[in-house]
């Protein structure tokens, strides 16, 4: 596990910094526009503070990067990371682009098989697992990047991505309440 | 007070063959069938065994094979810590059931070094009686048998059926010993009348059931296999007799060669000369002669099954009082081993019977055919024999027929068929379970094959007996398919046993271990059918994945000598393509990080399958998802900026040790909240008094605080796209000196130096 101050205060940093940066291009913007320029930024952010070692966070900033707009926001808050973790998000979409047409063309292509009766112990096997794919569709939905990943890699990416997630949520609340301390006196 | 306390924690076994006495069959047996027993009492076991793993008690599932490997691991372990020490004699626990009590019996006689304990210590003689009384009222021949078998039993013992059998079936396995040994045996009357309960009969009778097997046969335990025929009945006769005396007699006589008896998994003369020999043995009590001839009778059946019959003869001897017998010695040897592949070939007909016998109702039928036996002569002594041997066999069959006296009525009207049909087919069932699990326990204590045959026979007999003792054993219809899958389950168990013996330590220890410690790998397997029809065996494969992952034993050929170091094992039913296999390791990795993941999501400690899990995972990611959205709409809110407005939160002082307090945030943040508008400017002296106040933790988060009031401070230049920007002048030279170091980001050397940081007082607080 890593150290959760640390990374806390890492993400911090470049949420501030990519506050920042989001910050410094408008002057006026609307409490969404702030809203969502905290989100990304703290996404990104948090997404950069695992240092794209795990394929969410990649995912993150490849998403992120798709985007014109969040281009800069990226780039700057991913500036004094390495340049190869930039490709590799890059690289991410074009591979997840290729996953996604691979499974496609796969299902497209597979026959259904029919379905035969089967007995009580078997049914109940198979709508236990039609539960779980179901259940795993949605978790792969949640997790950015998740789509791409096996059962297994997902659920490794799923207890980052929590970790990560319960740190950014203590990282935001606790400025919130600072925030709302020093307006509300 | 439990008889295991004393010896803590069982060491980890690491048995291997050529170790010395290691615990033989029987003694696995023995466990097994306590160990077996336990299972079904909870209770007991916690408190007999609370120094074994509990993880295997509270499993409660019988079909465990994971729980019988640990059984017989500890089985061994425990028989080791007995052999190596010098028993203080505990009392046993009185709580214990009968079968219990028998079984423990019969386990600490194995041990020479319990030898000091007596069957008297079991507090089995209550039980005997009212079990001898309730046998005789089904035969005349029992009731002669007993008395005559009185005359020459040490009358302080009293013998429960139970023991009797199980001393027939020590003898048994003693007479395998003998006669594959071919000692001397000094076969006494072989042709003897069965009937022969004085200590000569008993003495002849000892002497056939040792036939070669029993090497030492210093008590001279003989064993003619000519005679064996005709000493069937006679064991029957004395099985029904159980009296302590035959078990008596059959213990000494059975330890005399441990070895032999130890070998004893499936010895079709075995049964006869462990009543051969443990008559012979000098113990002075009368084995009845009956019991020897019916032990010989179902040793010539062919191939008795050597289980039922090893149990019986065991039990008998050991009840008979801790015979010093040097259990181990189940040699190993290629003779045996020859004789054991022969077993495999066991014809189920015969298996079936001899399995059938043993469901404890069906003991006490077979102590009334028994005894009817003992006259009789022909068939009936053989289903008879092997019978009484079977009941002897389990302790928890004996348990059964005491408590379900119902059994005792059920078991004459088996007696007049030719292996209770009902017997067959619960303890093929339940035969079948424990043979499996007591093969896999066996493959995985790598210990002496024999012993893990011998707990595998035991333990499947177990569970078979108990469940033909469970039900009423009305059925009188045999069905034929049971008894095939008797015969297969025997063949299986033989099967097993002869990898044991080949193989010695088929599994390491490691898997064993692995098998105890990944219970759940084992579990499905265990639940799995119990019968293990030999057609339905399916080769082991050897994917050598995740090490430790032992599915139910798909396949145990008469065939598998060799040894395989299974890494992961087909599970029965199952494919064992390299595909299922592998679907299978992907499984229980899945399972494995689910593990993981529900220590990290709050309240999934008690859910267990993957929808459920899945479902908290959704709900989880969800929840914080959203709670990152409301805070930042929160902070957007707060801020009419997109700057955090760190400067309002400085300029306040609203910074307390209060508000530290009310904040339940972790110290971490909460540190890093309240330095951040510590940190702020100096233009509010009053706020440095505030900084001392303050943190918990507060030097981790000094960079935090620097860092935080660099990009504040950036941003209070009021949109630079830069972050390299001039910063407020405002700052101490403090504030810029710690800006400089811990911004590092893209800050500008001369942002930080135009910083006019805090005064270092405030600073140093915090850091």
């Amino acid at each position: 596990m890593r150290d959760p101050s640390s990374f806390k205060q890492k993400f911090l940093k470049k949420w501030i910094l990519g506050l920042q940066v989001c910050g410094s291009g408008k002057q006026n913007m609307s409490i969404l526009e702030r809203k969502e320029a905290i989100k990304l930024s703290a996404d990104i952010a948090l997404a950069s503070t695992r240092d794209g070692r795990t394929r969410w966070s990649r995912a993150t900033i490849a998403n992120a990067s798709k985007h014109d707009e969040n281009k800069v926001l990226v780039q700057q808050l991913l500036a004094p990371e390495s340049e190869s973790l930039k490709k590799t998000s890059i690289g991410l979409v074009m591979d997840n682009k290729r996953v996604r047409c691979k499974k496609i063309l796969r299902r497209s292509c597979c026959i259904k098989r029919a379905r035969k009766s089967v007995s009580q112990g078997v049914l109940a096997k198979s709508i236990a697992k039609r539960m779980v794919n179901r259940k795993t569709r949605v978790l792969k939905s949640l997790v950015p990047g998740g789509e791409f990943m096996d059962d297994i890699s997902l659920i490794e990416e799923t207890l980052d991505y929590i970790e990560s997630l319960r740190a950014q949520v203590d990282v935001m609340r606790t400025l919130a309440k600072a925030t709302e301390l020093v307006n509300g006196k | 007070m439990l008889l295991w306390t004393g010896f803590g924690c069982l060491p980890g076994l690491s048995f291997s063959p050529k170790e010395e006495p290691v615990p033989t069959v029987n003694q696995l047996l023995t466990y097994h069938i306590l160990y077996y027993r336990i299972i079904i009492y909870n209770k007991i076991i916690l408190s007999l065994l609370y120094n074994v793993d509990t993880v295997l008690l509270a499993s409660r599932k019988r079909a465990n094979k994971y729980m019988w490997q640990c059984s017989i691991c500890h089985l061994l372990g425990f028989l080791k810590i007995l052999r190596g020490r010098t028993v203080q004699r505990n009392p046993i626990p009185s709580f214990l059931s009968l079968g219990d009590r028998v079984s423990l019996f019969i386990l600490i006689a194995f041990s020479p070094s319990l030898l000091d304990y007596t069957f008297t210590d079991f507090c089995l003689e209550q039980s005997g009686q009212e079990y001898q009384i309730r046998q005789s009222s089904y035969h005349n021949k029992i009731e002669l048998s007993k008395e005559k078998l009185l005359t020459t039993v040490n009358s302080e013992v009293s013998y429960t059926r139970e023991v009797f059998l199980l001393a027939t079936f020590a003898y048994s396995c003693k007479k395998e010993m003998d006669m594959r040994d071919k000692d001397k045996f000094e076969l006494e009357e072989s042709s003897n009348n069965p009937i022969n309960y004085h200590s000569p009969g008993g003495i002849s009778l000892d002497r056939r059931f040792n036939s070669t097997g029993i090497p030492n046969s210093s008590l001279g335990l003989i064993s003619t296999d000519n005679q064996m025929s005709v000493c069937r009945g006679d064991i029957v006769g004395a099985a029904s007799c159980s009296s302590a005396s035959v078990i008596d007699s059959f213990g000494p006589s059975m330890w005399e060669h441990p070895t032999n008896s130890q070998n004893l998994v499936f010895c079709d003369v075995n049964v006869q000369n462990i009543a051969g020999s443990s008559n012979t043995a000098g113990i002075g009590k009368g084995v009845p002669a009956s019991l020897r001839n019916g032990i010989d009778r179902t040793l010539e059946m062919g191939w008795n099954p050597p289980n039922s019959m090893l149990k019986g003869g065991f039990f008998l001897p050991n009840a008979s009082g801790m015979f010093p017998q040097s259990l181990s010695q189940f040699p190993a040897d290629s003779a045996f081993i020859e004789r054991a592949a022969r077993f495999s070939c066991f014809n189920g007909e015969n298996f079936n019977d001899m399995v059938n016998p043993f469901g404890a109702p069906e003991s006490m039928g077979l102590f009334s055919r028994g005894g009817g036996m003992m006259q009789g002569t022909g068939e009936n002594f053989m289903g008879s024999g092997m019978k009484s041997v079977s009941g002897g066999q389990a302790p928890k069959n004996f348990m059964k027929a005491v408590e379900a006296s119902k059994d005792v009525s059920m078991s004459v009207n088996h007696m007049a068929t030719e292996g209770s049909p009902l017997k067959n087919e619960t303890k093929s069932d339940s035969l079948a379970r424990s043979r499996d699990e007591a093969k896999q326990g066996m493959v995985g204590s790598g210990n002496a094959s024999d012993e893990a045959e011998f707990s595998d026979g035991g333990g499947q007999d177990e569970p078979s007996m108990m469940e033909g003792n469970c039900r009423e054993p009305s059925a009188k219809s045999l069905g034929s398919k049971k008894r095939k899958r008797n015969g297969q389950v025997a063949t299986i168990l033989l099967n097993c046993f002869l990898k044991c013996l080949s193989g010695g330590i088929l599994i390491k220890d490691a898997e064993f271990d692995q098998a105890k410690g990944t219970p759940q790998s084992a579990e499905p397997a265990k639940g799995s059918p119990e019968t293990q029809l030999k057609g339905d065996q399916k080769p082991n494969s050897t994917t050598s994945v995740d090490a430790g992952k032992q599915g139910k034993q798909g396949s145990l050929g008469s065939d598998q000598f060799k040894e395989e170091y299974i890494h992961v094992r087909a599970r029965r039913g199952q494919a064992t393509n390299s595909h299922s296999l592998a679907e299978r390791v992907r499984r229980e990795k899945i399972s494995e990080r689910m593990k993981f993941l529900q220590d990290l999501v709050p309240g999934c400690s008690k859910v267990t399958g993957k929808a459920v899990m899945l479902d908290e995972i959704i709900n989880y990611v969800q929840s914080l998802q959203r709670q990152v959205e409301f805070l930042s709409m929160k902070l957007a809110t707060v801020n009419p900026r997109l700057d955090l407005n760190i400067e309002g939160l400085l300029a306040k002082d609203v910074f307390s040790p209060k508000i530290l307090q009310l904040h339940a945030v972790p110290p971490s943040s909460l540190a890093f909240s309240l330095e951040m508008p510590m940190a702020y400017p100096p233009s509010h002296p009053s706020q440095p008094g505030l900084i001392p106040t303050a943190f918990p933790g507060m030097d981790s988060h000094s960079d935090i605080i620097r860092r935080t009031i660099n990009s504040q401070l950036v941003p209070m230049t009021a949109g630079f796209k830069e972050p390299a920007q001039q910063p407020p002048n405002v700052w101490d030279d403090e504030l810029r000196n710690v800006v400089q170091m811990s911004y590092g980001t893209s800050a500008p050397h001369d942002s930080q130096d135009v910083n006019e940081p805090l005064p270092p007082g405030h600073l140093k607080a915090e850091l």
